[in-house]
């Protein structure tokens, strides 16, 4: 009989037929969506629905009154055959794996489900079949195996009761077992009878609720160790979704609670007030100076959130950080006012950073608390004191100069009444009264001048002035001492020479300085003084005072600028004057963003110039100057982007991170001062041209604010107007885009490895030079040496240094030819170079030195202090490219 | 003779800086604080005022102001003399009113100078302009 009839049967029919199970049957089984036959006792299909057809891809007419063995292989045959046997035997169902070849010959995987046939006396007349395809399940399997193979974790699978059905070979080493001796075995046989209990209960819910458990277990290895470790169970499922076992995945805990076990030691044995908060701000852990600081025990502190000790304000602003913190895995500081137990506000700076787990991910924030109210009344204190100190300076000034005022006004009115009564005779006396009073003024001036600038109190008041009539004032000023010493004065001022915005008395009083040095030291001379303008390299105004008077020697130069030093006391006592105007001039023109140099030859003259830009910026004046200047601040290797394009910036980025440099990016003026303030990075890189807040606002906020004012600005430039304003406005130095990256390097190498101080010695002079790193390296710094420019040449090629020394006189190439060599590589124009020459410079000299050289010294007339002093300040200072 | 104003608490100052501008052919009336000096100087109506700034009762900023806002003497130029030469102290001055200023200690040919300057503007067809 045939079941191809696709009609159903009626109800009525069905129960007329139940005598005939038979004919129910085949219509249940006609229907079904799994493929189900019907054979008989011997295996012959008598029945095949149509799922039979499509799984083996013949149609039912090639299927019935076949034996089932024509479609599988003889092995399986034999398998079949016994599986019957047993089902028509014994009435019982039986599974077995087949593997019938299909009509395209292609062998599809199954599993046969066959179940007794009975007929309505309960006899057993042959088999039901289902065949279920197992190719998708194969696959399935197969991909979890090699999954479960060859992860690195140790992954096994088990059955419902926790036996272990499989392990791959993470497990065996983490265990020490061979997988023959894992697998088969209970789990409970590894672990503790405790952690049986705990490990079946996760199973449990594993297995009823298909949801994923961790436990800690603490399975003992061959070895007889305990191994700490996290399981990670998860529901293993079958095709059709059912729960068949559980997929465990173990942790070796062992590194991880070492590290946790020295991070709480750490913690706990901190001095600083250490806690550990989760992502919302809870205290999970604090430490025992947490507990000092605010005088809460630890358990009033941990398990509490940090907002229920500050205010709501400062809830807000920690919240913030803290979301920085845990969503960009950044740290973060914030100022806060916890209340102590005691009620009192306690001033405090917290930084937050992020606390990982082993995989990297932020789980919660490590916070360490700062106690500000130290350095808050430290802060306070010196503020007080400065503001004394200012006060007393004032009142100083005034008290000193009142009495001598009236011991000039008096004595000059003396002088013109005894004049007029004709009373010479009292004149010469009176007239060495006032000469004295005079200079004992001038000496209280500049001590007064000179500790103003020592604590830094000098302050520029800039004004736009008319060069030429400041010249003519200072000349009429200067006529009469000239006259005195029978000095002819020459002025020269140039034509273009116009007007320039600086502090008007503090040019007037160095000029004046210079003027009345060349007077006292020139006898029936020449003093000539040159003003020109310069547009190299910016717009620069210079003051040439020459004189064809006594002239000094290189040991005098070197003494020249030092307050209190006398060139030459007895030509001090011959020649007057306080010891100080020149140091003081020499603070003004650096105040200014200017220079001082000189040279001279004794019994020829000698030649002050002040070089002085046309326009002075309003910058804080020269750090003040010990013996020592402060070397250049030990920079770290962060760095800040600011660019409105993403995309370059990002680039950026990547090319820093492979030199080990870290960046951050910011594309706004806004947020670039934001990150700025926070990150307080070593250099910042700006894009001059952005939209909203450019790069020129950039760079004015920042050096105005004196947190951010010492940071290095280098300005990332496409057009070459922007450089000159850029150094005006405080930026230390330009790359031009599109960005070269060996130059940019160099750059920030200059700014952030000043920690790494490295100095290139060039000199013919061997024992000079041993002298030399000497010196320098028991100061820390790095030395290079080179005995000629060519060598010097090839050691720039390998290393960078961050100043160099360079002689001038040696034989092959000679200190000039070497910088004319440097000048043509354009990546090392702006390292600082510092002349140290015993060569007597000429003006012509001077010319081919101009422009690159940080320093010109003596040999033989500068300490070794200070030539420490000037390389550090060469190395700190250079902040010029052209 | 040109009338001078000085309006000075310093005593020595006072005698000395009067002495000088007397030789120089001045005539030189007193005032030793700033209430004086107003009322003096409307009293007299002197062709110029020499305010020291730091004074009794009536500081010379506030004396200023009330001389530069009184009608009848606003025309009176005024220089003022000032201890602190700080920044600002300038830009205070002439904010105040002042025509002029000068530092202490007094440079007396300095002063002069000025003043002679002040007095010669004053009398020009011009007529008084602030200058710096």
């Amino acid at each position: 009989m045939t079941s191809s009839t696709q009609s159903q049967p009626s109800r009525a029919s069905l129960e007329e037929d139940r005598s005939n199970p038979s004919l129910g049957a085949a219509i249940i089984i006609a229907n079904a969506p799994d493929p189900v036959f019907v054979s008989d006792l011997e295996g012959k299909i008598l029945q095949a629905n149509q799922a039979v057809s499509e799984l083996l891809g013949f149609r039912p007419a090639e299927l019935i009154e076949q034996s089932l063995s024509r479609f599988i292989s003889p092995e399986e045959t034999r398998e079949f055959t016994a599986a019957l046997r047993e089902v028509v035997e014994k009435g019982e169902t039986r599974n077995a794996r087949l593997n019938p070849r299909s009509a395209s010959g292609e062998v599809i995987p199954t599993t046969l489900n066959a179940s007794a046939l009975r007929d309505s006396d309960g006899q057993v007349i042959g088999a039901i079949g289902i065949l279920r395809d197992m190719r998708e399940l194969d696959k399935a399997r197969a991909y979890a195996e090699s999954l479960i193979k060859n992860a690195p974790d140790p992954v096994f699978v088990s059955d419902l009761e926790g036996k272990i059905l499989q392990a791959n070979d993470a497990v065996s080493q983490l265990l020490g077992f061979r997988r023959d001796e894992v697998v088969e075995q209970s789990l409970s046989r590894f672990i503790s009878p405790e952690e049986t209990r705990e490990f079946t209960a996760a199973l449990r819910e594993v297995v009823e609720k298909g949801v994923t458990r961790n436990a800690r277990l603490n399975p003992r290895s061959a070895s007889g160790e305990v191994i700490p470790t996290t399981l990670n169970a998860s529901a293993l499922r079958d095709a059709t979704g059912t729960v068949i076992g559980a997929i465990g995945i173990l942790r070796d805990m062992r590194e991880l609670d070492k590290a946790r076990a020295y991070a709480e030691s750490l913690i706990k044995n901190a001095p600083d007030p250490v806690f550990v908060s989760d992502l919302e701000g809870k205290i999970l852990q604090a430490n025992d100076a947490v507990s000092q600081l605010l005088g809460f025990r630890r358990d009033e502190v941990v398990e509490q959130s940090l907002s229920r000790f500050i205010s709501p304000e400062e809830t807000r602003e920690f919240t913030a950080a803290l979301r920085e913190v845990v969503e960009k895995g950044v740290t973060r500081n914030a100022r806060l006012n916890p209340r102590s137990a005691s009620g009192e506000t306690i001033s405090t700076t917290l930084n937050a950073s992020a606390l990982r787990d082993t995989d990297g991910r932020v789980i919660g924030a490590i916070g360490i608390l700062r106690d500000m109210r130290e350095l808050d009344k430290a802060r306070e204190a010196a503020e007080i004191a400065n503001r004394a100190k200012s006060q007393f300076l004032a009142n100083m000034s005034h008290e000193l100069r009142t009495p001598l005022n009236a011991i000039i006004l008096y004595t000059d009115l003396l002088r013109d009444e005894a004049t007029d009564r004709g009373l010479e005779y009292f004149l010469p006396d009176l007239k060495k009264i006032y000469g004295a009073a005079k200079h004992l003024l001038s000496l209280i001036n500049d001590v007064l001048d000179l500790s103003k600038i020592e604590s830094g109190k000098l302050e520029l008041v800039l004004e736009t002035f008319d060069v030429p009539t400041m010249i003519r004032d200072v000349v009429t000023t200067i006529e009469p001492l000239a006259q005195k010493n029978a000095d002819h004065l020459e002025v020269h001022c140039g034509p273009d020479v116009g007007t320039m915005r600086a502090d008007l008395t503090k040019v007037r009083q160095s000029l004046f300085n210079l003027l009345s040095n060349a007077c006292k030291f020139t006898e029936s001379g020449t003093i000539r003084l040159e003003v020109a303008r310069t547009q190299r390299d910016g717009d620069w105004l210079t003051f040439r005072v020459s004189d064809t008077g006594i002239g000094m020697t290189p040991d005098h130069l070197g003494k020249l600028f030092q307050p209190f030093t006398q060139v030459d006391p007895s030509a001090t006592r011959r020649f007057g004057g306080t010891g100080l105007g020149l140091a003081i001039t020499r603070h003004f023109c650096e105040a200014m963003g200017g220079a001082i140099t000189v040279e001279s030859q004794p019994g020829v003259g000698s030649t002050f110039i002040i070089r002085l830009p046309a326009v002075v910026g309003e910058v804080k004046p020269e750090p003040q100057p010990a013996p020592r200047p402060e070397p250049a601040r030990a920079r770290d290797r962060s760095v800040l982007i600011i660019d409105d394009n993403a995309t370059a910036g990002e680039a950026l980025k990547k090319i820093l991170h492979r030199k080990e440099f870290r960046a951050e990016v910011a594309t706004t003026g806004e947020e670039g001062l934001r990150l700025a303030r926070q990150l307080h990075p070593g250099v910042i890189m700006l894009d001059s041209v952005m939209p909203g807040m450019d790069g020129r606002a950039v760079l004015t906020a920042l050096k105005s604010e004196p947190e951010l004012a010492d940071i290095p600005v280098v300005l990332l430039t496409g057009m070459a107007q922007d450089r000159k304003e850029a150094l005006h406005l405080g930026a230390a130095d330009y790359v031009m885009k599109p960005v070269d990256p060996d130059h940019l390097f160099a750059i920030l190498h200059r700014y952030c490895d000043s920690a790494h101080r490295r100095a290139l010695i060039v000199d013919d002079d061997a024992d000079l030079r041993q002298h030399l790193r000497n010196l320098l390296e028991k100061e820390g710094w790095e030395v290079n040496e080179a005995a000629d420019g060519q060598e010097a040449l090839a050691q720039l090629a390998r290393r960078d240094p961050g100043v160099i020394l360079l002689d001038l006189v040696m034989p092959g190439m000679d200190g000039f030819e070497f910088l004319a060599a440097l000048q043509e590589k354009e990546e090392v124009c702006s390292m600082p170079i510092v002349i140290l020459t015993a060569k007597d410079l000429t003006a012509a000299d001077r010319q081919r030195l101009s422009g690159p050289i940080e320093k010109i010294l003596q040999k033989g007339s500068i300490a070794q202090d200070q030539l420490l002093a000037e390389v550090e300040a060469a190395m700190a200072g250079s902040n010029r490219c052209p | 003779m040109p009338k001078v104003l000085l309006v000075e608490d310093n005593e020595e100052n006072r005698d000395a800086l009067s002495r000088h501008l007397r030789r120089r052919g001045y005539q030189v009336l007193i005032a030793v604080d700033g209430t004086e000096g107003i009322d003096v100087a409307r009293a007299e109506t002197p062709d110029l005022i020499l305010m020291d700034m730091s004074l009794p009762v009536l500081d010379g900023w506030q004396a200023t102001r009330q001389l530069k806002t009184a009608p009848e003497m606003r025309g009176i130029p005024i220089i003022a003399l000032t201890a602190h030469a700080m920044a600002g102290d300038r830009e205070k001055a002439l904010e105040a009113g002042c025509d002029d200023y000068d530092t202490k200690p007094i440079d007396f040919p300095r002063l002069l100078a000025k003043i002679e300057t002040v007095l010669a503007k004053k009398s020009s067809p011009a007529g008084k302009e602030d200058h710096a």
